[in-house]
């Protein structure tokens, strides 16, 4: 028996170096990674420009989309002639994004201009030699008014985001970003004759009273205050950005540290203060305040901003950006006034009145909820464009018309009037959906909603969202260093299970202690460090530029 | 009596079954051409492989990703979750089928049975996006049938998927209604093929329905079912990343957390694909040594091993 | 034998209790899951205002069908579907004649280094080169954008090839023999002799093909960027992506009604498997009178 065995495994090893042989053989001993750019018509590919005052071929990797760009649309000639380039996209399935980017590298295409989701994504591209290097002065130099800009919003972290290694390699746009909004059942509130609440102690008796008072008046005691999209806000309550993700089910994102007031990054979720909004939280848990079901989320398929918990009237709390709800007014028959998510909930139930409220305010008079990224929307050149000047300074050209010339800023983020968006009293209006106008060029070179862009092209959206919130904790965008990004999964999966115990009370409040130490082992402590060294050797680069 | 055995040479052999090997040369063509030449691809879980410098181009750092899962504090939790699950899966979604396939053979309505099978295989089209969420709405504490009978006969609801302990067995019995069907058309094959004249004449002999099944029905199905054994047993590490992954929250990764789910988590941040690769690498590692050896035991007991 | 025939045997307790087993499972199991089924088919019907609604859904009360319109009016659309009628059917027949091909010499106990050569095809089952890997092979193969690029890669799986190759064993080599004294050749004994004997193998892995080529996506993302080479998978999975992009700046007042949608494509790509199934199935119930054939 055995002889056999041995004897199929001689056949088969001599099969397999046989095939191994020719099937390398077939292939060319494996791939030859030519940046010089592959034959044919891939994308990527320059075509020959002899003439040097011809539009030198730009492609755009701005956002994953399924639109392919129409070289005739009228909103991209008009970029072409004025920055004297030809528009391309480089496009990318959406569907398992990441894998096809990779493929795409992996045949040697790649963009020219390419938005990064991250400093640590950054830092895995400057590695394998897909972004190339923006010296800041050149940026200083061909893009003033963005200097200009970005200095007036710096808050001494923006030049330091696109360094790696002592350089620099693209660029930030500082965003208005706004906080997440708190959205009321007013019309629980009315049955209630309850006001809305501003500190924390308030909030709780307010969501005891939709526990137990049955605010709908459905004689049920079916409803509850809130779920996991108001964590924010009672993290906030204490002075921490302790995020959950829209998805279902998703947990905490450990992954994005906080910057103190200090300047200091730090991971917000082993500071004590953290301990006491468990304790709040874990309160709320065993009263009914928080939905039981806040451990699948509040969404349940669909689009991801949805809360089908408060479509539903299961809870009477939910937290959100602004627009999602109303766009200029909180007024819910104002005219396009209503956002997706509004527009989705008076669908399920028209009787529904909602109302946005200010984040709680904590014992120690803090408060505030969690904002994305003051410094949004990274923009680099790929190794391909950096080294030809052309495209350096007509990237750079774009970068600044876009923070100076406001009617440029509307072309490339809106379109023409008239065709893809409206001019109303309370602001633009678009008339296409996002697939639609990307085909037309829009969407497809701009860079998003600077400061410039929300003051002056949606300046009511931005009033609005800023009245309704307050205090912000913004992402911080930290340096990528090999001790973070070798741990930072162990530390999600530590503090997920961790939180999650000690809210539903799994876990008594005392097993926090323990958790914080686990955690430093863990690697914790040496990844806060290290991004903590990393970030002050940035801004030590910057003060010395 | 016993003649010379010279052993045929390797051409000779070639020579004498020639007709036989021409037929081959199609289907091993395609695993030459299309499996054997990619799988250089392998060195890449040995490498930082980055795409734009290639193989060639990305360093070599032997076993460095083996090491990062392995040393990593919940590989072994992750992995202890994977080889459970997996093996809950095939002591309960394994027979399911062929129990499938036995119950429609005994059922004599033709219509019904046609009926019964097209529907049984319905789920198997529907992705776990769609089945999860019909799921959750079902096992639902507040809103699910499930848990409204269970309020209703004075029990406390149970929140079935947050559950630490009722986890594994959602997953298995998810698995079992969306795979049972589709898996048991291939053993239809294999008991459409018998006989029927057979059951006639055990019938005949004073076999009943019971005694027929075993002894003509499941010997029937014997070699297929050892063929789908043996290549099932290599599954023992893979796991649905879809099916867990739409129903994994926090408080159930002590249970559910398997090995496809923690590669993806560790990805986010470093989105490297060598490690992914090498992952891979040591579940198909496992796998076919697993193969090998049910393999092996499946030869000593019948003839349809794989090889 | 015809006093067998006729008589009727008494319906005993033995019979009673497989019965109300066998048939009771097989009603539990329909049931359990026409009941999703109707709310897959509802909520593709159903405007967002029912499909938000947390609950149940297993009848239409109001009808919207803007899911399957917005799939309908896609400009790919009834392109794809098209594409991948024909890929089906020149995958599966294809796929089906190599995997006879190649699984009756295997089935063969006397061919000389089988047993290496089937660890040969099983190796491939558990280990490959990554996509990577695969897309460069492709591409210096010249199949991208090709048609068939949707065949050649994929033409048989290993999975269908062990299990064609197992039943042809379960073929007594007597009729091999004879058919061969006869003057057959080998082409002649497999498919006069062995084609017509597995029917229900070769209509099974027919269906596996069948719906391997019908539900394929991924070498049309990976290999094909020409539109009129789409096929259906791959379409409806862009319209579902556009649906869920985030982009909520851009978008600000477009619904996108993403659940109706899913469920429409998913209707849409499943009503051409449940009508060819029935098909294939008059092939799993002729059963094979293999006695008969023993001379």
């Amino acid at each position: 028996m055995r002889k056999n065995l041995k004897k199929a495994t001689k056949t088969f090893t001599s099969c397999l170096l046989a095939a191994a042989m020719t099937g390398s053989l077939l292939t060319g001993c494996g791939p030859s990674s030519d940046t010089s750019g592959s034959t044919g018509s891939a994308q990527g590919t320059d075509a020959a420009s002899a003439d040097e005052d011809a539009p030198v071929q730009m492609y755009f990797l701005t956002s994953q989309t399924t639109a392919e760009v129409d070289d005739d649309a009228e909103v991209v000639k008009k970029i072409e002639e004025r920055f004297n380039i030809d528009l391309k996209g480089f496009y990318v399935d959406p569907n398992n994004f990441q894998e096809n980017l990779n493929v795409k590298f992996a045949g040697g295409e790649m963009p020219d201009v390419m938005v990064v989701g991250s400093p640590a994504d950054l830092a895995t591209y400057i590695e394998g030699g897909i972004i190339g290097e923006i010296p800041i002065e050149t940026i200083r130099e061909k893009a003033p008014n963005y200097a200009k800009v970005a200095d007036e919003y710096d808050d001494g972290s923006l030049w330091t985001t696109m360094l790696y290694k002592g350089k620099n390699y693209g660029i930030v746009n500082p965003a208005k970003q706004m906080p997440m909004a708190m959205f009321w059942r007013k019309d629980w509130l009315d049955n209630l004759g309850l006001e809305i609440p501003e500190t924390l102690e308030e909030y709780e008796e307010v969501l005891t009273a939709f526990v137990e008072q049955d605010p709908d008046g459905n004689g049920k005691k079916d409803t509850a205050g809130a779920a996991e999209r108001i964590f924010g806000a009672v993290f906030g309550a204490f002075g921490l950005r302790c995020v959950t993700g829209t998805g279902a089910g998703s947990g905490f994102i450990v992954e994005e540290m906080q910057l103190g007031e200090d300047n200091v990054p730090f991971f917000p979720y082993i500071r004590p203060e953290a301990k006491q909004a468990l304790e709040v939280l874990h309160r709320w848990y065993e009263k009914g305040i928080i939905d039981k079901e806040f451990i699948t989320g509040e969404n349940h398929g669909g689009y991801a901003g949805l809360s089908h918990s408060f479509m539903n009237g299961q809870i009477g709390l939910t937290s959100g950006q602004a627009y999602v709800y109303f766009v200029y007014s909180s007024d819910m028959n104002a005219e396009d006034n209503l956002g997706t998510c509004m527009k989705e909930m008076v669908a399920v139930n028209p009787d529904a009145v909602v109302i946005p409220g200010p984040a709680p305010i904590g014992p120690d008079g803090k408060s505030g909820t969690e904002a994305w990224g003051k410094y949004d929307r990274l923009t680099c050149l790929t190794t391909k464009a950096a080294q030809d000047p052309r495209k350096v300074d007509a990237f750079l050209a774009m970068l600044d018309a876009y923070y100076s010339d406001m009617e440029y800023a509307e072309l490339a983020n809106f379109g023409i009037e008239g065709v893809h968006f409206k001019n109303t009293d309370h602001g633009r209006i678009r008339l296409m959906d996002g697939l639609e106008l990307r085909k037309e060029g829009v969407l497809q070179v701009d860079f998003g909603a600077t400061v410039p862009y929300a003051d002056n092209l949606t300046p009511q959206k931005t009033q609005y969202a800023e009245s309704i919130t307050g205090n912000g904790y913004y992402r911080f965008n930290a340096p990528a260093t090999e001790e973070f990004a070798n741990v930072i999964s162990t530390l999600d999966s530590l503090t997920e299970q961790a939180y999650f115990a000690m809210i539903t009370g799994e876990k008594p409040l005392d097993y926090f202690e323990t958790y914080v130490e686990e955690f430093k082992k863990a690697g914790g402590e040496a990844a806060e460090k290290a991004v903590q060294e990393a970030y002050a050797e940035k801004l030590a680069a910057i003060a010395n530029q | 009596m016993a003649p010379t055995k010279k052993k045929a040479g390797f051409f000779t052999n070639l020579y004498r079954f020639r007709e036989y090997y021409i037929m081959l040369i199609p289907g091993l063509l395609f695993f030459l051409v299309f499996c054997y030449g990619p799988m250089y691809g392998l060195v890449i879980a040995f490498q930082d492989y980055y795409p734009l410098k290639g193989i060639s181009g990305s360093s070599f750092v032997a076993l460095k990703h083996f090491k990062t899962l392995f040393d990593n504090p919940f590989f072994l939790s992750v992995l202890k979750n994977t080889l459970i699950i997996s093996i809950y899966k095939l002591l309960v979604c394994f027979p399911a089928p062929i129990f499938l396939c036995i119950a429609l053979n005994e059922i004599k309505n033709a219509k019904f049975k046609k009926f019964a099978q097209s529907v049984s295989y319905l789920p198997h089209f529907i992705s776990w996006v769609v089945v999860s969420g019909i799921i959750l709405e079902f096992l639902s504490p507040s809103r699910g049938p499930i848990n409204i009978i269970l309020q209703n006969l004075g029990f406390e609801p149970i929140f079935f998927v947050a559950e630490p302990k009722c986890f594994r067995g959602v997953l298995v019995i998810s698995d079992l209604w969306k795979s049972i069907g589709w898996g048991s058309i291939v053993y239809l094959a294999a008991v459409t093929s018998i006989d029927p004249s057979l059951y006639e004449a055990a019938e005949m002999d004073g076999a009943g329905r019971i005694k027929r099944i075993i002894h003509i029905t499941l010997p029937a199905l014997a070699p297929i079912v050892t063929v789908m054994l043996i290549m099932q047993s290599g599954k023992i590490l893979n796991d649905s990343f879809e099916q867990v992954y739409n129903f994994l929250t926090p408080v159930t990764y002590e249970v559910g957390d398997v090995i496809s789910t923690f590669v993806y988590r560790m990805g986010i941040q470093k989105m490297q694909y060598s490690f992914t690769t090498a992952v891979d690498l040591f579940k198909n590692i496992i796998s076919f040594g697993l193969v090998m050896l049910t393999n092996y035991v499946a030869r000593k007991t019948n003839d349809y091993a794989l090889w | 034998m015809a006093d067998t025939a006729k008589r009727k045997r008494k319906r005993n307790g033995e019979d009673w209790f497989v019965d109300i087993l066998a048939y009771g499972f097989v009603t539990l199991l329909s049931i359990s899951i026409l009941l999703p089924f109707m709310q897959v088919i509802t909520i593709s019907m159903s405007p967002a205002s029912v499909v938000n609604k947390t609950g149940f859904h297993m009848f239409p009360t109001q009808f919207d069908f803007s899911g399957y319109q917005q799939i309908a009016t896609d400009p790919n659309f009834w392109g794809s579907y098209l594409n991948t009628i024909l890929r089906t059917a020149l995958g599966t027949v294809c796929g089906v004649l190599v995997t006879m091909l190649t699984a009756y010499p295997l089935a063969r106990t006397n061919l000389p280094y089988r047993r290496g050569l089937m660890m040969f095809v099983v190796f491939t089952m558990y280990f490959s080169g990554g996509m990577i890997p695969k897309y460069l092979l492709v591409k210096s193969l010249g199949l991208t954008n090709n048609f068939l690029v949707y065949i050649l890669p994929c033409v048989i799986t290993g999975f269908a090839l062990i299990i064609t190759r197992n039943f042809f064993m379960g073929i007594p080599p007597a009729l091999e023999e004879s058919a061969k004294i006869d003057g057959a050749t080998n082409m002649d004994v497999l498919f006069k002799v062995y084609l017509p004997l597995s029917t229900p193998v070769v209509a099974t892995i027919s269906l596996w093909y069948c719906v391997q080529h019908w539900n394929a996506w991924m070498d049309n993302m990976l290999y094909v960027t020409d539109k009129a080479k789409y096929v259906l998978q791959y379409v409806l999975q862009t319209i579902l992506t556009n649906g869920q992009t985030a982009d909520m700046e851009a978008m600000g007042d477009m619904i996108i009604h993403t659940e109706t949608m899913k469920m429409a494509a998913l209707v849409l790509s499943l009503i051409p498997i449940v009508c060819t199934y029935p098909f294939l199935q008059k092939y799993f119930v002729k059963g094979m009178i293999v006695g008969s054939v023993k001379g």
